[in-house]
């Protein structure tokens, strides 16, 4: 596996040449501070770019495409880390190597572009049927969350705290109705301008003439080398904060919010991860999950999510409402047990056998090796042969120095009624 | 050891049978890393009714569910993932309407992985507070599907379409299920199924074929295993009918969901082999109702969706054309897909462009270590055994012949379900 990047003024493009997939991957990452303001413009801006365009202007004739290309596949995400909005075009195709035709790679590259610099649009405005039934699936999609215990709860609990990490990436229903195909333009003229851009390309492929294709085809670009801080500094309460609503679901689902204070680059991208493996990441051997959903039989959902970019840690239970306060006397005090070192050698090797797993197995997958590229080079996070290493040196006093650095924020509990 | 040969694909499984009737099946690859074990049975929530030398046992739903999840008890202080602890395995388990799979990924420690893997799907430990203790943890379960509003609607239309199969009711059972289940009827299907003869071992990945083999013979030849009596599904007779023919229900959800479906009868496709149906429903699938139809691009174009899905399923005796959709005009799609159906066409450009691209895409099922163990189990479970020529069936493939497919796909026994937000 090659890593090579190619510095070309306005972006930069990263290539990591491996002969071990039949797939290839080419990711278009855009990147800018966040503002809450524009977040439903957005992300409806990835969805009306990736749906169609000038050259294939209904959906139909853009899939149509897509079959030609032997079913390669082309789509847009927006993703918040911290501080940060990530706007990604993501391209997947089959490797050259197993396709006879000679402008294939050219084809397939030039795909993406074709769909980001010449959208369906006309004086500054993208086409109005297009642009309704993408502002329709937003809203649809935006009203869904009412449907959902689980989402809903996450963003109730994440609203606690005013920062970025609240931010609802699509927007309200409401936020989105207000867009209008000029509106939206005039977002589309910025992203091209007010961010910097980076595409990764992950596969068997010749990445000289990868890179003459990209080159040839993305050229209208401004230089913008910003320099993004994405780690959010979310407040800490003096006194946690305590608050529920009522739902119309059956369970409950609560959600216990820490921060975490602190923690040095070694911390944050290594001895946590084992931290919160241990307490609640690693399933079926995790504390949480041994005492509230083995021992109690309180619950079958219970997991700690890490947010490393909000410097937060959550801890969701989805259990019948009357074990609710059990349920947080009993999180409370296997925090306070990890603080205290409460947790054995046995723990921390089966963490480590855990990881080494997980890292060596996301080898063997094109996405998660781009992903990891994509974070060593934005984040600074080590490259997983790294990680490796550092995490088999990580040691008890390691882990028990994380612990002591979180303190309770929030906990959040939307209600269940219980029918059974 | 035999090598089925994957043709075209240059690709080969190795299969195995043991003394005891365990069959292997394994497919190498040595780029990779990591490997993926899947030790299934035949075993899922449909069969709660089964006859074993002329005995005859009534489990409620949600059992096949219920011994997955109380399986990894070892004894009485143990449990599966502490022995998978020692070897850096990680295991999971998961029950479909059809089977039952025991998983464990794995990075080096094959063999101990693999041992655990087999001690303890085939030691039973089973006690009433095992049963009791795990009864509040499946409820919980339950009720977080139930939670799911849109996930309901699909078994609301699967109690419409079905009189009588299992498919009607949930995997885990429904809370009063789960609450009824006994260590009896748990003991029962375990000493039923789970027999090496009635089970196979798919491994995956970066393995030596030949040391699988050994050190499943190795382990299982250690072990007892009472003579093998295969039991008999006692299987349901599902009439012709839908149950209802419409529905109307209102829930309290934000957007409102459309499901049509038609209910064919397997008889009436006979004179084809069923994996070439399979590959002809597909492929007549997209083109009629999938993303480059001319149906969905219409009902796009008139902002009639917010989004449209469909597939053919099949049981024993039916194939179940399904459509779902997000949409405020369910009599307008209704009619569209109604016309569709009476005028249905199979252009040729649309057919070997599809044909084109599915080709070239059976070489992709064979990179990753899960996907091409589900491939093989659920070859294992629909046809009992691995397909190797399904290039050869979509190089074969003519549109005469799926002309007199669509032929067959008529709407006399149609089921509609419209379910609304409640006002409020």
């Amino acid at each position: 596996m090659t890593y090579k990047a190619y510095d070309c003024s306005s972006y930069t493009i990263h290539t990591i040449k491996t002969d071990k997939f039949k797939t290839c991957q080419m990711e278009i990452i855009f990147r800018k501070p966040i503002n809450k303001a524009t977040l439903p413009m957005d992300a409806l801006l990835v969805d009306v770019l990736t749906e169609t365009s000038q050259k294939y202007p209904t959906r139909k004739e853009v899939i149509e495409r897509f079959e030609e290309l032997y079913r390669t596949s082309c789509w847009g995400v927006v993703n918040r880390i911290g501080n940060v909005l990530l706007t990604n075009f993501i391209t997947n195709f089959i490797s050259p190597v197993y396709i006879n035709e000679d402008d294939y790679l050219e084809n397939v590259l030039s795909l993406p572009f074709e769909m980001i610099l010449n959208p369906n649009a006309l004086n500054d405005e993208f086409e109005e049927k297009n642009f309704k039934i993408c502002q329709k699936r937003n809203i649809v999609d935006a009203k869904s969350i009412l449907d959902d215990s689980f989402r809903l709860s996450i963003q109730k609990s994440l609203e606690l705290v005013d920062s970025p990490t609240s931010y609802n990436l699509i927007g309200t229903p409401e936020d989105i109705a207000k867009i209008t195909p000029s509106s939206l333009y005039q977002q589309y003229k910025k992203l091209l301008k007010e961010n910097t851009c980076d595409i990764f390309l992950i596969g068997n492929i010749d990445m000289d003439e990868a890179v003459k294709i990209i080159k040839k085809y993305f050229k209208k670009r401004v230089i913008n080398k910003e320099k993004l801080e994405s780690m959010v500094n979310n407040e800490i309460r003096k006194k946690e904060l305590v608050k529920s609503d009522k739902s119309k679901f059956i369970q409950t689902n609560l959600n216990i919010l820490y921060n975490i204070t602190n923690l040095t680059d070694y911390e944050k991208d290594i001895v946590f991860n084992l931290y919160n493996f241990i307490l609640g990441s690693g399933g079926m051997i995790s504390k949480l999950y041994q005492e509230i959903r083995e021992k109690k039989s309180y619950c079958y959902e219970i997991t700690s999510m890490y947010l490393k970019n909000d410097q937060l840690l959550l801890i969701h239970i989805a259990l019948d409402n009357k074990n609710s306060k059990n349920a947080i006397k009993l999180t409370k005090k296997i925090i306070k047990d990890m603080m205290q070192g409460k947790f054995t050698i046995d723990d921390i090797e089966t963490a480590k056998k855990s990881f080494n797993l997980a890292l060596n197995l996301a080898l063997d997958n094109e996405v998660t090796i781009l992903n990891n590229y994509v974070f060593h080079v934005f984040e600074n996070l080590p490259l997983i042969e790294d990680r490796l290493d550092l995490i088999n040196k990580c040691t008890k006093e390691d882990i028990m120095k994380v612990a002591k650095k979180i303190k309770i924020n929030a906990i959040y509990a939307l209600e269940g009624k219980d029918e059974n | 050891m035999k090598e089925i040969v994957i043709k075209g694909l240059d690709e080969k499984i190795y299969e195995h049978e043991t003394p005891e009737g365990l069959k292997i099946y394994i497919w190498q690859n040595t780029k990779l890393k990591g490997s993926y074990m899947t030790l299934s049975v035949p075993y899922g929530s449909i069969h709660t009714h089964f006859k074993v030398n002329n005995k005859t046992y009534k489990v409620p739903n949600g059992t096949a569910h219920f011994l997955e999840h109380i399986k990894f008890n070892v004894d009485k202080n143990t449990t599966a993932h502490d022995l998978f602890k020692a070897c850096g395995g990680e295991p999971n388990a998961f029950t479909t309407y059809k089977f039952t799979s025991y998983i464990v990924y794995a990075l080096d420690n094959t063999k101990e992985n693999l041992e655990v893997l087999l001690d303890y799907v085939y030691t039973p430990y089973f006690t009433k507070s095992i049963v009791a203790k795990e009864k509040g943890i499946i409820v919980e379960e339950a009720n977080s599907a139930m939670d799911d509003a849109y996930a309901m609607s699909y078994f609301d239309f699967q109690r419409q379409i079905f009189h009588k199969y299992n498919y009607r009711n949930l995997i885990t059972g429904e809370p009063n299920d789960i609450n009824s289940i006994t260590i009896d009827d748990v003991t029962n299907v375990f000493n039923s199924f789970y027999h090496p003869a009635n089970m196979f071992l798919v491994v995956t990945g970066n393995v030596n074929p030949y040391e699988i083999v050994k050190i499943t013979e190795e382990n299982l030849s250690q072990k007892e295993f009472k003579e093998f009596v295969k039991p008999k599904i006692i299987s349901v007779k599902e009439e012709k009918s839908v149950v209802k023919k419409h529905q109307e229900l209102e829930k309290d959800i934000t957007a409102a969901e459309f499901k049509y479906a038609l209910k064919i009868p397997r008889s009436k496709f006979k004179k084809f082999n069923d994996k070439e149906l399979r590959v002809y429903l597909y492929l007549f699938n997209q083109i009629n109702f999938g993303m480059t139809s001319n149906l969905k691009e219409t009902l796009r174009e008139k902002e009639l969706i917010t989004n449209f899905n469909s597939s053919f399923n099949f049981t024993d005796d039916y194939v179940i054309l399904n459509i779902s959709s997000l949409t405020d005009y369910p009599k307008e799609v209704e009619k569209a897909i109604d016309e569709k159906l009476q005028n249905l066409e199979i252009p040729e450009k649309d057919f070997n462009r599809k044909r084109k691209a599915e080709i070239a895409n059976l070489i992709l099922r064979y990179e990753n270590i899960t996907d091409v163990n589900e491939s093989i189990q659920n070859n294992l479970i629909i046809y009992g055994k691995v397909i190797d020529n399904v290039k050869e069936i979509y190089e074969n493939l003519s549109i005469t012949k799926m002309e007199e497919i669509a032929k067959l796909i008529t709407m006399e026994n149609k089921a509609t379900l419209i379910i609304k937000p409640i006002k409020k």
